[in-house]
């Protein structure tokens, strides 16, 4: 036994030289560390039930799938494929593997797997939340279903090549397949009864597992094998601390690389210290006050909504009075997304035209409007905006009460069921994209499809917008798409608005000079891919 | 034997109760004024207390500035004005709940106390059941019947239908304590000459209750009335600081201290002032209640007036 721990060594002495022998530089590399926070343990580290950012933080660096997004431009590139065709009707997707695809159990990546994975997405007892991505594919439903062993629209005609077949073009089909959720996993380790795999991920990613201290870190090692080259990182350290103080203090004291809440601005003593470090930039997600469009007064009175809209001031509510938070929307579809508008007017800051609306639609300066209640979840942020607003709307003469309730009370109230709508007759609401595609935002919430719990809270339905959004997803080309898109908010924003376009989402992140390759990514800090990081730290 | 030590027949000295009533006096006159004239004030050297009267460039809360004596509050809304007005809400509250739970108080007490036997026991179990109910839950309880009281049937009338609410709590619980001194002086003063003589007279109930037992019992219920006053006005801004009381944007000092404990460290003047505010009034309603008690009790011989 001992003579085999001395073997070991030698190896290992040997295998270091030789590692040093090939470097460029002869002196021995410092090793690079990144070091972030999540606020808690990831529910899952499995990617088929990742549904949430904490999960994904760790699956999109451990796990690759077929394509991914650039996080800078949100396109499609290749992950996994190399290269892949859509044929002209397109409902067929050809992928061709690259051939240096390696699981970090040292097996290459085949086809084979690729439908190992998607079948175990779609399996029921997988219970994956996030079926609905590979739903679209031809056969999928009779596959969960049980009444199809196998998915009639996913072949492997050889090692390297994997074609997907759907029943009908779905423009945003290759979007999801760049979910964490769509990785592909190696088949002897997923089948494993015990559930293994649920503690010790493995896939073909940049960064191969190497522990989870629950409730206190996960750790991440370099993957020399991984097929984009060997990230500059060699460990990455995924910290989990919940306080928000706890966490800043960490940063300040060097324990963290990069945090993901930023100090109040209000703070002048600790933004004297960070305020340098804090970065801003969009996140794709969208805030706004929603009208219950199945009661009245908001019912089928569009100039009603749109005085509402005049009234409210969002040039100086995010600007002054909630500065460095978010940017002042003018629509539905935030900056980043493919149809986003950024010609679009949208409602800026003014009463006169308030006024004329408000007259036109039948209250003149508030007269014989019935009592609003604008309904927001408890939260300083949420009273001090409902505030706002309501001082806003009381200057032309519209006068609403606040109602703050706790999260559970509050989407009963604001969603109603499927058949009674919400008490609520206004509500505060965001909405993050899961997958950035203007249908993610535009089908969930305003849709008729969707009516009530399903998040279609304010009940709006109107059927020219029912009709691009149907026909945008068989819209194979982008900039055709873009157009239906932009043709969808000149109706629901200008014509019929069904909320207060308020905000425009922003992420605030900290990161350490000395911490380089990082990109600002519209998906925000979480579903940042590590693999482009590297630590730079001065002459030391 | 051991000398009785109770504070309320220790012999009172002549200065104390003086100066508290005094002292008492003075800080529930100037609320009282301010809530009084809340308008004119604000308009003579002061704001609006709803405008947003802080610069549009700067993010608020604001400091104190010539314009803004106290600064203003997150919303850039004068403070000044908020606490004046804030005054109107508070003593509003402390003393129309106080007048509801007098008359409910004074009414179930009399009823107990000059009827006795089973009447009497009835109504101080229902009595004892409110005072032994926790108060908390019951204005929860109280807030989950009405959550709109904006469109309440009796509360949409009143100027400010959340403040109805508050009202609804304190009435509700304020009762029982007063029922109970009632009811003890009645029967107190049921057996003494006067009353006997009364009845022997050929009084009627009525009568005998309202010329000749309320009198006797009311030098101990102005002094619960007014340290009752200080309790609502705590107690109001108790619910209002849990938001479940007066709403946004009513100024409400619970409110405002709600609203202002976010920049308590950064900024405290926005929960500061208003946090003052209610110490100074209910320690005012405190002193003079304790002031009274003490110049009205009998071994004193001291009068109403």
């Amino acid at each position: 036994m001992k003579r085999l721990a001395v073997l070991a060594l030698l190896a290992t002495v040997i295998l270091a030289g030789l590692a040093c022998g090939r470097s460029q530089t002869p002196a021995a590399r410092a090793e690079q560390v990144f070091r972030f926070r999540l606020h808690e343990d990831p529910p899952t580290l499995d990617p088929a039930l990742a549904n949430d950012q904490f999960s994904e933080a760790i699956v999109l660096n451990v796990h690759r799938g077929l394509v991914e997004l650039d996080p800078g431009t949100l396109e499609v590139r290749p992950a996994v494929a190399e290269s892949w065709t859509i044929s002209p009707d397109g409902r067929t997707y050809t992928f061709r593997l690259r051939e240096g695809a390696v699981f970090h159990n040292g097996r290459t990546v085949t086809a084979a797997d690729v439908v190992y994975s998607f079948e175990r997405i779609l399996r029921k007892e997988t219970n994956s939340p996030r079926r609905f991505l590979l739903e679209p594919i031809e056969g999928a439903k009779e596959f969960t279903e049980g009444t199809s062993a196998s998915i009639a629209g996913i072949s492997a005609p050889d090692e390297r090549t994997v074609v997907l077949r759907l029943p009908k073009p779905f423009a945003p089909f290759l979007s999801q397949l760049t979910m964490a959720n769509a990785a592909i996993v190696p088949r002897e380790t997923y089948q494993d009864p015990a559930k293994g795999y649920l503690r010790a991920p493995v896939g073909c990613g940049p960064f191969r597992f190497s522990r989870w201290e629950q409730g206190n870190f996960i750790e991440l090692l370099a993957f020399d094998r991984y097929y984009g080259g060997r990230p500059a990182i060699d460990r990455v350290v995924v910290r989990m601390i919940e306080s928000a103080t706890s966490a800043l203090q960490e940063y300040l004291a060097g324990g963290l690389d990069s945090l993901d809440e930023t100090p109040d601005p209000g703070d002048t003593a600790m933004m004297a210290k960070v305020g340098g470090e804090i970065q801003k930039y969009p996140f794709i997600g969208t805030g706004y006050i929603g009208f219950n469009m199945a009661v009245a007064p908001f019912k089928g009175n569009a100039a009603l909504r749109q005085a509402f809209n005049y009234a409210v001031d969002k040039e100086y509510l995010w600007n002054v009075l909630m500065p460095g938070g978010n940017q002042p929307a003018s629509g539905i579809i935030p900056p980043g997304i493919l149809g986003h508008d950024s010609a679009l007017p949208g409602y800026p800051h003014d009463e006169a035209k308030a006024r004329s609306l408000l007259a036109k639609a039948g209250f003149p300066a508030g007269k014989g409007l019935p009592p609003i209640a604008l309904w927001v979840n408890t939260g300083e942020d949420n009273r001090k905006i409902a505030e706002q607003i309501q001082s806003d709307l009381k200057k032309v003469g519209i006068n609403i009460t606040v109602r703050e309730v706790d999260w559970a009370a509050y989407i009963a109230g604001v969603s109603g069921t499927r058949d009674k709508p919400g008490q609520a007759q206004m509500f505060r609401f965001g909405w993050y994209l899961d997958y950035p595609d203007a249908d993610a935002i535009l089908r969930p919430l305003l849709h008729s499809s969707n009516w009530g719990p399903a998040g279609n809270f304010g009940r709006y339905k109107n059927s020219e917008v029912d009709t691009l959004i149907d026909r945008a997803l068989d819209t194979p080309d982008a900039q055709a798409r873009a157009d239906l898109y932009r043709k969808v908010e000149r109706i629901a924003v200008m014509d019929d608005p069904p909320w207060i376009f308020l905000a425009y989402y922003q992420s605030r992140t900290l990161y350490k000079p000395y911490v380089k390759g990082v990109v600002l990514s519209p998906l925000g800090e979480f579903r940042l891919p590590l693999d482009r990081l590297r630590i730079e730290r001065g002459a030391t | 034997m051991t000398p009785v030590t109770s504070p309320a027949l220790r012999p009172p000295t002549l200065s104390r109760p003086r100066l508290s009533i005094t002292l008492g006096a003075s800080l529930v006159g100037i609320f009282v004024v301010c809530a009084l004239f809340a308008p004119l004030l604000t308009d003579w050297f002061a704001h609006d207390p709803y405008d947003q009267v802080a610069p549009r460039t700067v993010t608020p809360p604001t400091p104190p500035s010539r314009d803004n004596l106290l600064g203003t509050d997150g919303l850039g809304r004068d403070m000044l004005s908020r606490l004046i007005h804030g005054a109107r809400i508070s003593l509003e509250v402390g003393i129309v709940a106080e007048i509801i739970a007098l008359v409910l108080g004074t009414a179930l007490g009399s009823v107990a106390g000059y009827s006795g036997g089973r009447m009497d026991a009835f109504l101080m179990r229902c009595t004892d059941l409110v005072l032994a109910f926790p108060g908390p839950l019951l204005a929860l309880a109280i807030i989950a019947a009405v959550p709109e009281p904006e469109s309440a049937p009796i509360l949409r009338h009143l100027p400010h239908p959340s403040v109805g609410v508050v009202f609804l709590v304190l009435g509700c619980l304020g009762w029982a304590p007063v029922a109970r001194l009632v009811r003890g002086e009645f029967l107190r003063l049921r057996e003494l000459e006067f009353a006997q003589a009364a009845q022997a007279l050929g009084a009627s109930a009525p009568r005998l209750v309202l010329l000749h037992l309320l009198p006797g019992a009311l030098r101990p219920l102005i002094v619960v009335a007014t340290l009752g006053v200080g309790g609502n006005i705590l107690l109001e801004a108790w619910l209002s600081f849990l938001g479940v009381g007066a709403r946004p944007p009513l100024p409400s000092w619970g409110v405002m201290i709600t609203e202002g404990q976010g920049y308590f460290l950064a900024k405290p003047w926005v929960c500061l002032a208003p946090g003052l505010a209610i110490v100074l009034v209910v320690l005012g309603f405190n002193l003079l209640g304790d002031g009274l008690a003490d110049r009205l009790h009998p071994k004193r011989g001291g009068t109403v007036l």
